[in-house]
């Protein structure tokens, strides 16, 4: 069983395996999920040079820096990148998306349907293209 | 919702070419004017005000990497 706290607008704020201590904000409140939490946290992963949810720095070049996206029993996934909105098509749960490390800045990657998949831990990844 | 609301600046800006994404140079910080300088230094036909400012940016740009 896993327990999700929603904000008031409905969003996954986060979620743990029990909610004992918990102490609601105002417009918060529970959701108890019928899946064991190691399920639950891996629905959305994302990775990028093999680490998950750490923040990945690389050189700023002519390269490209690819994100795994894996997120079982879906057919597609909505990503938002700084702001855009990509839908990642996958295969077997698996796909990926690929980042330009021509212009240095951050690209903060999180799943852009925030009622369905909370941007936290393994569903973010930070990728900084540094000089 | 806005992750970002009260914590700073947000993200830079990004574009999708050839299936790839990738920053839009930050025209704001003297980093991003850099960037956004030399690119037009590649395209050439700069007006003698214009390259003079770039040659002032640049000036910053490299006191401020001797600065660290």
């Amino acid at each position: 069983m896993t327990t999700v706290i929603r904000d008031a607008a409905g969003e996954i704020k986060t979620f743990m395996e029990t909610a004992a201590g918990l102490v609601l904000q105002s417009g918060e409140y529970l959701e108890e999920v019928d899946v064991p939490f190691g399920v639950y946290a891996r629905r959305l992963r994302l990775s990028a040079l093999g680490r998950y949810g750490e923040l990945v720095r690389v050189p700023a070049g002519d390269g490209t820096v690819t994100v795994t996206v894996e997120c079982p029993g879906e057919a597609s996934v909505t990503l938002d990148i700084n702001g855009l909105v990509e839908d990642v098509p996958l295969a077997d749960g698996t796909g990926t998306l690929t980042l330009g490390c021509d212009t240095p800045g951050t690209f903060i990657i999180t799943p852009a349907d925030r009622e369905k998949f909370g941007a936290i831990g393994e569903a973010v990844c930070v990728v900084e293209v540094v000089e | 919702m806005n992750m970002f609301k009260g914590k700073g600046k947000p993200p830079a800006a990004v574009e999708k070419r050839d299936g790839v994404v990738h920053l839009k140079p930050d025209n704001t910080s003297s980093q991003g004017k850099h960037a956004v300088d030399l690119a037009a230094l590649s395209q050439g036909g700069l007006k003698v005000d214009e390259l003079a400012d770039i040659v002032g940016r640049l000036m910053e740009r490299v006191k401020e990497l001797e600065e660290g």
